[in-house]
C-alpha cells in the first residue's frame, strides 16, 4: 500500500515539475511573440496586377487562392498587388535580383512576354497537362515561343465604349452605329457641358488602343496579318494607318476627349465617367465589374451599358469586327522558391471550374477558355453584351499596335499615337517614328 | 477558542510518527513558502524591469521602422525639391510650358520618381502642385483620383500646416472616402506634405503630397504587439493621432500624451502602462499601450510554476518523510510495546538498542529497569514466600514435634493396649501426617514422600468422614524418586476432600494419580463432589496468578503453588482445573521431570 501511494506520490509530482516547465516555456515563447514554422507549411509569393481584392478579377483571384489554402492547409499565399505600370517597374526590379516571386501576372503581348521567355525567366508549362482546360483558338499563342509554352491566358480582353445609358436615354441620345454618329454625338454631349468620352491619355496605351481600334474597324482586310507585316518590314505607308491617323486626329478635333485628357490617368478617366461628368468610357471588356463593384453607386452600376467602335459609314458593311487580344495572364518563375507548388496551384486556377467559372460568377471579365457554363450563371447583363458580341464577331484585331514589337517600340508608339492625338506631329512623322524606333 | 481546543486535542491524538510528518510539512511548507515567495518578488521584479525594456525596445523598433518607411518620402521629397528641372518647372512663367501639356513626361525626370514609386510598395499616390498654376504632376496607384486644381486644397488646415512648416515633412491622416486632397481615395492613408520654396524660403513654389498604405503602418505594429488588448499609437510630432492599432478601454489618449512631454520615455496612465519612442528623422511618435491586466496575467503566469514546484515538493517528499519519521517512531513503538507487554507480567521483555541517541539510551534505560525490576520482584517474591515459610516454620517451631511425636505414640501405645487397633490406626496416620507435614524443613522432597503425605490425609480424614470419603490413589512406580516441590498435589487434594465432597450431603469419591508422560510428571486429582462452574475454575487459576491477592485461603494455596511453580519451572508446567457444578472438579498439573534420585540417592 506504502509503496503504491509513493508511486502515485512521485508520479504526481513528476506531472507537476513537468506542467510546471511546460508552462514557463510556452508563456517565455509568448512573450517572444515567435511560433515557430513547421517544417511542412510552404508560403507561395504570387505577384499580381490586380490590387483591388474587393471586386472584378481581383476578387475572383483572391477566392480561388482562398480556396486554394483551404484545400492545402499547409500552403499560406501572399499576396504582392500593383496596378498594372507600376507591376511592371516593380518586375523588373524582382528580375535584377535572385529573389523572385513564385507565381506572376504575365501579358501576352510580344513587347511583353518575349523578353521574359528569352531571358529564360519563366518555368516551360507542359500543355498536355493543359488538355480539356478549353483554351480557345490561338489563346496560348502570345504565351508560347518556339513551340514552347510558358504561361496561361486569363482573359480575352475586347476594346469597348462603356456609356451612361441612363443619361442617354435623359437626353434622347442613341448609340452611334457609325463613326461620324459618335462624332456628332461628341459634339450633343459637349453642348450639355458634358465630357463625351473619358479617356486616359496619360497611361498612354488606351489611346493606342483606341488607334487600333479605329482601324480594325475600318479596316477591309485582316489588321491582325497586316499589323504583323508591318513591324516585320517597319513599314506603316499602308492606308490602314493614314486612315487610322485622321480619325483620330477628328476624335481630338471633334472634342470627343475631355479636356488636357493627356494629364488624367485611368483612375481619373473612370471617376469622370462614374462620376456623372462624362457619357461615355473608353476601355476594355476587364472593366465589366464596374456592374458589380459596391463601391459604385448602385444606380450608376444599372446604367453602364457598353458598345463597340462604329465603323465609318461607308466601311459600314455589316460584318461584326471587335479589337480583341488575349491579354493578362500567369506564369510560373523559374528562379521561385516552391515551383512545384506554383505549378499546382495555377493548374487549380486555371482548371475548368476554377478561373472561368470565377470571372463568370463575379462578371469581371471574359475568360481565355470556353466550355461548360455552370447550371446556375449569375453574370451580369454587361458580360451577355460581350459574350454576344464575341459570338458575332468575324474578325478579330489580335494584339494592339504598340504591343507587337519591342519596348523601344512600345516607347516610340504610345508617345507618337498620342502626340499625333494632341495635334503636336504630323502623321507622316508619326509613321516615321514608328519605322525608326527599332 | 474552540477551534484552538479542537486543533490542540487533534493534536495530542496524533501518533508521534504523525506529528513528525506533520512538523517537517510545516517546516518545509513555511520554508517553501517563504523561499518561494522571495524568489517569486525577485524574479518578478526583474521580470518587470525586464518586461519594460523589452516593451521600451519595441516601441523604439516601432518607431525605427516607420522611420524606414517614411525615409522613402523624405527622400523623393529632397530629390524633387532638389531637383534643377523641377526646380526650373516650378520657378518659371507659366505662359511658356502651359503649352506642352506633356511637359512633365518630356522635360522632367518622372520616369525615375515613377519607377521609384512602383518599387516601394508603401507609396499610394504623389502630386506635385506647382504654385505657378501649372498641371501638376500625379502618380496614383491605389485608383485613387486626386484634386488637380491648387485653390481646392490652398484653403485647406493641411495647406496651411504645410506652408508652416516651412519646408519640413507634415502628416496628417486621410482614410478612405475622405476628400482632402482625392477626388476619390479608395484607401487610407498617411499623406506626408512638404511645402517647396525658392532658396531664400520667401516664396512657394509648390506643394508635394504623398499618401502611404495605412496597412504597411499597421502591419508593421500588428508584427510587434505582443496581445489583443494593447494598443498602439502613432502621431506626428504634435501628438496628432495618424495610426492605431488596437482599442483603448477607459484612457484618454490625450491626457495619456501629457505624461510625455519629450516624446518618449515610460509612464503609467490610468490602467495602462505607456511606453514612448519618437523618431526625430521621421518626424514620428509611438505609444505603446499595455494594460494593467495584461502585466497581471504575466505576473500570475510567472507565480504557477514556483507553485507548481511547490506542490510537487510537497507530494514528492511523502515517502521521504514517511520513512524518516517511521525510523523515529519505529523504535519508540517497540520501546512502548515492550512497555505493555512488562507492565502485562512479561518481565522478560526487553527492547534491541539500535543506536546511541537518546531512544538508544531510552532502550538501554528501559532493559536495565526491566532488569532491576524483575530482579526485585523475583527478590520479593521470593522474600514473600519466605516470609511465608517462615510463618509456616514458625508455626512448625511452635509446635513441638518431639512433644507431638510422644504424645501421640503415648496415645497410639493406650489404643493398642485398649484394643481399640481402629483408633491406633487412626493415631498413627494423624502422626504420620504431621512427621511428613514438618519434613525436618526441606523443600524438595521426592514423589514419594508427597503421596505418602497424600495418603495419610486422606487416612486422617477419612476418620473424620467416615463413609463420607472415599479415596483412590495411583502412582506410576517410575517416577517414585522424582524430586518435586514440597506439598505440590496435597493442596488440591485437601480442596477436593474440604470444597468438593464436605459440603456433599453423600460424600465422594476422590482419586488421585501420578504418572510420566514423556518427559513430564502428570499428576491429577479428581474428585465428583459438588465442582464448580467452568468460569469460577478459570477465575481461580487466574487470580491465583496475580502476586499477593486478597482471595480465600484456597486460592491462596492455588496462589502459593502457581508462585512456586513460576519460580521453580518458569513457564514449564501447566495447572488446568476442569470443573462441572455438581460434576466434581478435576486438576492436572505438568511438570517437567528434572531430577530422578535412584536409590543409591545417586543422580538417574
Amino acid at each position: 500500500m506504502t509503496k503504491r501511494w509513493t508511486l502515485v506520490c512521485l508520479a504526481i509530482a513528476l506531472t507537476g515539475m513537468v506542467t510546471g516547465c511546460g508552462a514557463l516555456q510556452r508563456q517565455t515563447e509568448r512573450e517572444r511573440g515567435g511560433q515557430a514554422e513547421t517544417q511542412n507549411e510552404v508560403t507561395l509569393q504570387v505577384f499580381t496586377n490586380l490590387p483591388d481584392r474587393c471586386s472584378g478579377q481581383g476578387l475572383a483571384e483572391q477566392m480561388l487562392f482562398d480556396a486554394y489554402m483551404e484545400e492545402n492547409p499547409q500552403v499560406e499565399i501572399a499576396v504582392e498587388a500593383l496596378e498594372d505600370e507600376a507591376y511592371k517597374a516593380k518586375l523588373r526590379a524582382y528580375i535584377s535580383g535572385s529573389q523572385m516571386p513564385d507565381l506572376i501576372t504575365v501579358w501576352g503581348e510580344p513587347e511583353f512576354m518575349d523578353q521574359l521567355m528569352e531571358a529564360g525567366v519563366l518555368v516551360e508549362l507542359n500543355p498536355a497537362d493543359y488538355e480539356g482546360y478549353g483554351f480557345t483558338e490561338h489563346s496560348l499563342d502570345g504565351f508560347s515561343q518556339g513551340g514552347r509554352l510558358y504561361g496561361l491566358p486569363r482573359n480575352r480582353d475586347i476594346a469597348c465604349f462603356y456609356y451612361n445609358a441612363g443619361m442617354f436615354e435623359e437626353y434622347g441620345w442613341q448609340v452611334p452605329e457609325t463613326f461620324e454618329e459618335l462624332l456628332a454625338l461628341a459634339g450633343r454631349i459637349r453642348e450639355r457641358g458634358l465630357i463625351p468620352v473619358a479617356m486616359d491619355g496619360l497611361d498612354q496605351w488606351p489611346l493606342n488602343i483606341f488607334f487600333t481600334d479605329l482601324m480594325q474597324q475600318n479596316c477591309q482586310g485582316d489588321l491582325n496579318a497586316v499589323l504583323t507585316e508591318a513591324l516585320a518590314k517597319k513599314n506603316f505607308s499602308d492606308d490602314i494607318f493614314s486612315l487610322g491617323m485622321d480619325l483620330l486626329g477628328q476624335c481630338t478635333a471633334a472634342g470627343l476627349f475631355q479636356d488636357k485628357f493627356e494629364t488624367s490617368d485611368y483612375s481619373t478617366a473612370q471617376h469622370l465617367f462614374l462620376d456623372g461628368k462624362a457619357a461615355m468610357f473608353y476601355m476594355g471588356s476587364w472593366d465589366m465589374d464596374m456592374a458589380r463593384d459596391p463601391r459604385i453607386d448602385a444606380g450608376m452600376r444599372e446604367e453602364i451599358r457598353v458598345f463597340f467602335m462604329p465603323p465609318l459609314k461607308e466601311q459600314a458593311d455589316g460584318s461584326r469586327k471587335l479589337t480583341m487580344w488575349h491579354g493578362g495572364g500567369y506564369a510560373v518563375t523559374r528562379n521561385g522558391a516552391n515551383r512545384e507548388e506554383a505549378l499546382k496551384l495555377l493548374s487549380y486556377m486555371m482548371r475548368p471550374e476554377g478561373w472561368p467559372w470565377a470571372v463568370l460568377e463575379n462578371g469581371a471579365c471574359i475568360s481565355a477558355q470556353e466550355g461548360e457554363e455552370p447550371e446556375q450563371r449569375e453574370g451580369t447583363s454587361l458580360q451577355s453584351d460581350f459574350l454576344e458580341a464575341l459570338s458575332l464577331a468575324e474578325s478579330f484585331s489580335g494584339v494592339p499596335l504598340a504591343d507587337r514589337g519591342d519596348t523601344s517600340f512600345r516607347q516610340a508608339c504610345l508617345a507618337s499615337i498620342l502626340e499625333l492625338a494632341l495635334g503636336h506631329i504630323t502623321p507622316e512623322e508619326c509613321r516615321r517614328a514608328l519605322s525608326f524606333s527599332y | 477558542m474552540a477551534i484552538r481546543a479542537r486543533a490542540a486535542a487533534f493534536y495530542r491524538h496524533l501518533k508521534i510518527q504523525h506529528k513528525i510528518l506533520l512538523a517537517m510539512y510545516l517546516v518545509v511548507f513555511a520554508a517553501g513558502l517563504v523561499s518561494s515567495f522571495v524568489i517569486y518578488y525577485y524574479s518578478w521584479r526583474s521580470a518587470q524591469e525586464d518586461n519594460q525594456a523589452v516593451y521600451q525596445k519595441m516601441a523604439e523598433s516601432i518607431s525605427g521602422e516607420i522611420e524606414r518607411i517614411q525615409q522613402d518620402i523624405w527622400d523623393i521629397s529632397i530629390y524633387m525639391g532638389a531637383n534643377q528641372e523641377i526646380h526650373r518647372v516650378l520657378s518659371e512663367n507659366p505662359s511658356k510650358e502651359e503649352q506642352d501639356s506633356l511637359f512633365w513626361f518630356s522635360e522632367i525626370p518622372v520616369s525615375f520618381i515613377s519607377d521609384v514609386l512602383s518599387i516601394k510598395s508603401q507609396f499610394r499616390t504623389l502630386i506635385l502642385y506647382p504654385e505657378n498654376g501649372m498641371e501638376p504632376y500625379y502618380v496614383s496607384r491605389d485608383s485613387s483620383v486626386l484634386k488637380r486644381d491648387l485653390s481646392e486644397i490652398a484653403g485647406t488646415d493641411f495647406y496651411q500646416e504645410a506652408a508652416a512648416a516651412r519646408g519640413d515633412l507634415v502628416w496628417f491622416r486621410m482614410d478612405a472616402g475622405e476628400n482632402g486632397i482625392y477626388e476619390k481615395n479608395t484607401s487610407d492613408k498617411i499623406v506626408g506634405m512638404k511645402m517647396i520654396f525658392n532658396m531664400s524660403k520667401r516664396r512657394k513654389l509648390g506643394l508635394l503630397a504623398m499618401g502611404l498604405d495605412v496597412s504597411r503602418y499597421e502591419a508593421v505594429c500588428e508584427n510587434v504587439r505582443l496581445s489583443g488588448k494593447e494598443c498602439i499609437v502613432i502621431t506626428d510630432q504634435n501628438n496628432k493621432e495618424l495610426v492605431k492599432v488596437g482599442e483603448l478601454f477607459g484612457e484618454d489618449f490625450s491626457r495619456a500624451m501629457e505624461l510625455f512631454p519629450a516624446g518618449e520615455g515610460f509612464a503609467r496612465s490610468g490602467n495602462y502602462h505607456v511606453f514612448g519612442a519618437k523618431s526625430e528623422e521621421g518626424g514620428v511618435r509611438v505609444y505603446y499601450f499595455s494594460p494593467e491586466a495584461v502585466w497581471f496575467q504575466k505576473a500570475l503566469g510567472m507565480l504557477y510554476v514556483p507553485l507548481f514546484l511547490l506542490l510537487s515538493l510537497l507530494v514528492c517528499m511523502w515517502p521521504l518523510t514517511r520513512y524518516l519519521s517511521g525510523l523515529l517512531a519505529r523504535p519508540l513503538n517497540e520501546l512502548r510495546l515492550s512497555m505493555d507487554r512488562f507492565r502485562d507480567g512479561d518481565f522478560m521483555q526487553r527492547v534491541e538498542v539500535k543506536g546511541e541517541d537518546e531512544i538508544g539510551q531510552l532502550a538501554v534505560s528501559f532493559n536495565k529497569m526491566a532488569e532491576n525490576m524483575q530482579l526485585l520482584i523475583d527478590q520479593n517474591y521470593v522474600l514473600a514466600l519466605k516470609e511465608k515459610e517462615s510463618e509456616l516454620d514458625i508455626l512448625q517451631a511452635q509446635i513441638n514435634p518431639h512433644f507431638l511425636y510422644n504424645v501421640l505414640d503415648s496415645l497410639y501405645w493406650q489404643a493398642v493396649n485398649m484394643e481399640n487397633d481402629t483408633m491406633a490406626e487412626e493415631i498413627l496416620a494423624l502422626s504420620n501426617l504431621y512427621r511428613l507435614v514438618l519434613n525436618q524443613g526441606q523443600d524438595i522432597i521426592e514423589v514419594e514422600k508427597e503421596f505418602e503425605l497424600i495418603r495419610s490425609y486422606l487416612e486422617v480424614q477419612k476418620m473424620r468422614l467416615n463413609r463420607r470419603l472415599n479415596y483412590e490413589i495411583k502412582m506410576d512406580e517410575r517416577i517414585l524418586h522424582c524430586r518435586i516441590s514440597k506439598l505440590l498435589v496435597q493442596p488440591f487434594v485437601e480442596n477436593a476432600v474440604v470444597h468438593g465432597l464436605e459440603s456433599s450431603k453423600w460424600g465422594g469419591l476422590v482419586k488421585v494419580c501420578g504418572c510420566r508422560e514423556g518427559d513430564n510428571l502428570v499428576f491429577t486429582v479428581e474428585d465428583n463432589g459438588i465442582g464448580m462452574q467452568q468460569e469460577e475454575a478459570d477465575r481461580i487459576l487466574e487470580e491465583s496468578v496475580r502476586p499477593h491477592s486478597d482471595a480465600r485461603i484456597s486460592h491462596y494455596a492455588i496462589s502459593n503453588i502457581q508462585e512456586r511453580l513460576r519460580l521453580h519451572y518458569r513457564d514449564r508446567y501447566k495447572l488446568d482445573i476442569i470443573s462441572g457444578e455438581n460434576k466434581g472438579t478435576l486438576v492436572k498439573l505438568v511438570i517437567p521431570i528434572e531430577r530422578e534420585q535412584g536409590k543409591d540417592g545417586k543422580n538417574v
